[in-house]
């Protein structure tokens, strides 16, 4: 089960996304993906609730800010110090030294997951 | 012993050895709590023993070790930490396996529950993707093994409908851990734009390397169930033969340096000890030579200047340097493996047979000496002379072989300590030095029963409870202190505690209360300590589990005598206590000194051997019939070889007193002539003389002569109690 919450700060959004963000929920966490981005220049993803967090979820993020790249819109992950997240990256072997080529402004998803929480 | 045999004592051997080291490693987590290291060779140990466990029949081992290592892993990756309870639940789980090794018919399979059951109440609930079929545990067949690590690289695509099949390609990658040091680079420039992606569809795929001995066979297994669909392409970069290169390249840096053409440095400049990243990214063709030598221009750092160019995406660049890193780190850990010296596992018989065997020829050399120097033959001489030094050589080097440092034993004390201090509810550090220090293994072992009791005392008698050193005014963790070194033949071992020391007092009481000496008897400080050595001597108040049962410290005095060792004890009331105990070296071949009584030949250990002096009539006839004599003004008891044997005959004119010193006191034996040093290959003397005392076994002279070997201590414990019964009469 999952729950989201949007909230309108005008060009920023923040979607907040609860509960397990696995491959049963990966077609609706798209489209969601989806809406909110069309709608906003600066959408903030806050996972800070997510209690489960699976390989299917972490592409569709990677996904989102390709996207978002492309669209020249900005992209940033709320998750803090979420262990889960965190694992899932690690466990994943996404974590990163440089950012990816898509990237316009430093924002790799990946790249500082290791480093905030030390 | 067939085959199959031979296989489960190998295993139960390397079992007890993991089991050791895990128990070393537990109890230095303890004090290193964030030390991922320790946590890491903890996962290994329990992952060997699960894994050949499994492979030799050992399953009950292998299914109980599986949930432990399971409780390992997630400490590993983090998603435990690491706590006191933690590692008492694994001691105890270590136990457990050694019950299961030992008398598996013994083994409580509700404790092994309960053990499991408390391991998995401490970890968190785990985060479970979803259900998912995986390979089964990577095979560790002995077929499959390589003799040395080989690092490969592996890039695994998964079909994109992995997920739809039910299976995480995260637990596969999970698997490979398992064979060895890895790492994993995930490739996302596969991954469409959030329109376009099936959510459901797997587009990453992965950069590997891993660096493992168990072969690329192995590396396919944990792929089997997909390998037909996936794409998967193994390459071998480093280890096996391509380190020959490296050997190669080490050898021409040592040439180049050593004729002064270039230094070690500037060769290291030159020659770069390992690929760069360009040419990892050529050699995976990941980039044309054009695009790499167009990115050259910059002076950025060649990684970075590719991903800025578009040329590559990050992920190859991330996976490059993670192969560059591992490499170079594998090749690092390679050289150090280096200079260490390989060692084989050889079976303990297979040495002692050894030792016997030189035992025997250092007996027959020993012959051919003497037949050499009776024959006026100066070539005949010459081989005598070469054959004694390589035989002395060989002894030497046969004796190494067996010789154990005693640091193995230390690491058991560690955990007796930390369960005795928790158990008995005081704080006790243990400390240890001359861990190197070098015991023959029958000594090490026979030494095991009376260390532990030794160091039972000190915590259960000796170091005061917190509150009790509170209040005397020292620190609350009280201190033990392990020392062992080397002191001529002998090793010393010291175990030194800061508790409440020896009461002379209460122990010359406790000694007239047994009648083990009279009110009125003069004692030193050292000979009163030395009564709590008597059997059935005990001065603690109340017995306790530990300790104090009476039937200990003459057990320690007996078993370390029986290695022809000494215990000698120095304590401070208030202050701590010292017990010092000396032991051979060895208890196959000894240096002795040759004396001879009459027609009789005897052996004393040369380690006990202080000095020789003459022992005139005039000397005897100034001693007034007692057996004493003066040695620089030092009165020196001495004990009569001819009188002690009975042996007959006429005794020379000027004899001999060999001057010995057991646990601290000098003891004189009286001699007819001191024939000089020999290399002694103990013998013992079969059951019928088993219970002589004062003979601790026998040695074959060159000639075929038997010696007996002096028990010194024991003919001088058997003298006393000769002479305290005459008194008493």
């Amino acid at each position: 089960m999952i729950d989201f919450k949007v909230e309108d700060l005008g060009s920023e959004k923040t979607l907040t996304i609860n509960g397990e963000l696995t491959i049963e929920n990966a077609t609706a966490l798209q489209g969601i993906f989806i809406r909110s981005l069309d709608t906003s220049e600066h959408l903030i993803v806050n996972l800070e609730k997510a209690s489960a967090i699976d390989l299917s979820f972490l592409q569709l993020l990677c996904s989102v800010h390709k996207t978002s790249s492309d669209l020249k819109k900005q992209l940033t992950l709320s998750v803090m110090c979420q262990e889960i997240f965190r694992n899932a990256v690690k466990e994943a072997g996404l974590l990163r030294h440089t950012g990816c080529g898509f990237e316009c402004d430093k924002s790799c998803l990946w790249t500082d997951q290791g480093k905030e929480c030390d | 012993m067939s085959n199959n045999e031979q296989h489960k004592a190998a295993y139960v051997e390397e079992a007890y050895e993991l089991l050791s080291a895990l128990e070393t490693s537990l109890l230095e987590l303890e004090d290193n709590l964030e030390d991922m290291e320790i946590v890491g060779t903890i996962f290994r140990a329990l992952h060997t023993i699960k894994g050949s466990g499994s492979m030799f029949g050992f399953d009950d081992i292998a299914s109980f070790t599986h949930d432990i290592e399971n409780i390992f892993d997630k400490v590993r990756n983090g998603e435990m930490s690491v706590t006191k309870e933690l590692i008492d639940l694994t001691l105890s789980a270590g136990d457990h396996i050694k019950l299961l090794l030992d008398e598996p018919e013994l083994a409580d399979k509700q404790m092994a529950g309960d053990i499991i059951a408390s391991l998995k109440a401490l970890s968190p609930k785990t985060i479970v993707l979803h259900e998912v079929k995986t390979s089964p545990a990577p095979p560790q067949s002995v077929e499959n093994a390589l003799e040395e690590d080989v690092t490969y690289r592996i890039r695994f695509r998964p079909p994109l409908d992995i997920f739809i099949r039910g299976i995480n390609p995260i637990h596969l990658i999970n698997e490979l851990h398992l064979l060895g040091d890895c790492r994993i680079t995930a490739q996302t420039d596969a991954i469409p734009q959030i329109v376009d992606i099936n959510p459901e569809h797997c587009y990453t795929y992965w950069d590997i390397i891993l660096t493992t001995s168990m072969g690329v066979n192995a590396i396919k297994d944990v792929f089997i169930f997909i390998v037909d669909d996936c794409e998967l392409d193994i390459d071998s970069i480093a280890g096996g033969n391509n380190l020959d290169e490296e050997a190669i390249q080490n050898k021409l840096q040592d040439v180049f340096a050593s004729q002064g053409y270039v230094s070690q440095e500037d060769w290291q400049e030159i020659s770069g000890p390992h690929k760069r990243i360009g040419d990892i990214l050529l050699e995976r063709k990941d980039i044309s030579k054009e695009d790499l030598q167009k990115s050259l221009d910059g002076q950025k750092p060649i990684g970075e200047i590719l991903v800025d160019s578009g040329r590559i995406d990050s992920g190859k660049v991330e996976s490059a340097l993670a192969e560059q890193q591992h490499v170079r780190s594998s090749l690092k850990k390679k050289g150090k493996a280096g200079l260490s010296s390989s060692s084989i596992r050889v079976s303990s018989d297979k040495l002692d047979n050894l030792v016997n065997l030189v035992g025997e020829l250092v007996t027959v050399q020993a012959r051919l000496t003497q037949t050499s120097a009776s024959r006026n033959d100066p070539e005949l001489f010459l081989i005598s002379e070469e054959v004694e030094r390589l035989t002395e050589e060989l002894r030497d080097n046969t004796m190494s072989v067996r010789m154990v440092p005693i640091g193995t034993m230390y690491s058991k004390f560690k955990r007796l300590v930390r369960d005795l201090s928790d158990e008995m509810g005081k704080e006790v550090q243990m400390s240890t030095e001359g861990s190197d220090t070098e015991l023959d293994k029958t000594v090490i072992e026979k030494l095991n029963d009376p260390m532990v009791h030794l160091i039972r005392n000190s915590i259960d008698h000796g170091i005061e409870s917190p509150d009790v050193r509170r209040s005397l005014g020292k620190p609350e963790e009280g201190t033990l202190n392990l020392t062992a070194r080397h002191s001529g033949a002998n090793v010393v071992i010291e175990i030194n505690d800061d508790g409440a020391g020896l009461d002379p007092e209460a122990i010359r009481g406790k000694a007239v209360e047994k009648g083990l000496i009279e009110q009125n008897a003069e004692l030193s400080e050292k000979e009163i300590f030395a009564l709590i050595l008597a059997p059935g001597f005990s001065t603690a108040k109340k017995i306790t589990s530990v300790s104090g049962r009476g039937v200990g410290m003459d057990v320690v005095k007996r078993n370390i005598e029986a290695v022809r060792g000494s215990i000698d004890i120095e304590s401070h009331k208030g202050t701590g206590t010292t017990i010092t105990l000396s032991l051979p070296l060895t208890l196959a071949i000894i240096d002795g000194l040759l004396v001879k009584v009459g027609e009789e030949m005897f052996v004393v250990p040369l380690s006990l051997v202080k000095e020789c002096v003459e022992l005139t009539g005039e000397d005897i006839s100034n001693a007034h019939g007692r057996q004493i004599s003066n040695v620089r003004g030092e009165i020196v008891p001495y004990i009569n070889l001819r009188e002690k044997f009975s042996i007959y005959g006429g005794k020379p004119d000027i004899e001999q007193i060999v001057i010995t010193n057991v646990n601290g006191q000098r003891v004189g034996f009286v001699v007819d002539h001191v024939i000089g040093e020999h290399q002694t290959v103990i013998k013992s003397l079969g059951r019928v003389y088993k219970d002589i005392e004062g003979v601790s076994g026998a040695t074959i002279l060159g000639d075929g002569t038997v010696a007996l070997i002096i028990d010194v201590s024991k003919l001088l414990q058997s003298e006393r109690s000769l002479l305290a019964g005459n008194s008493n009469n």
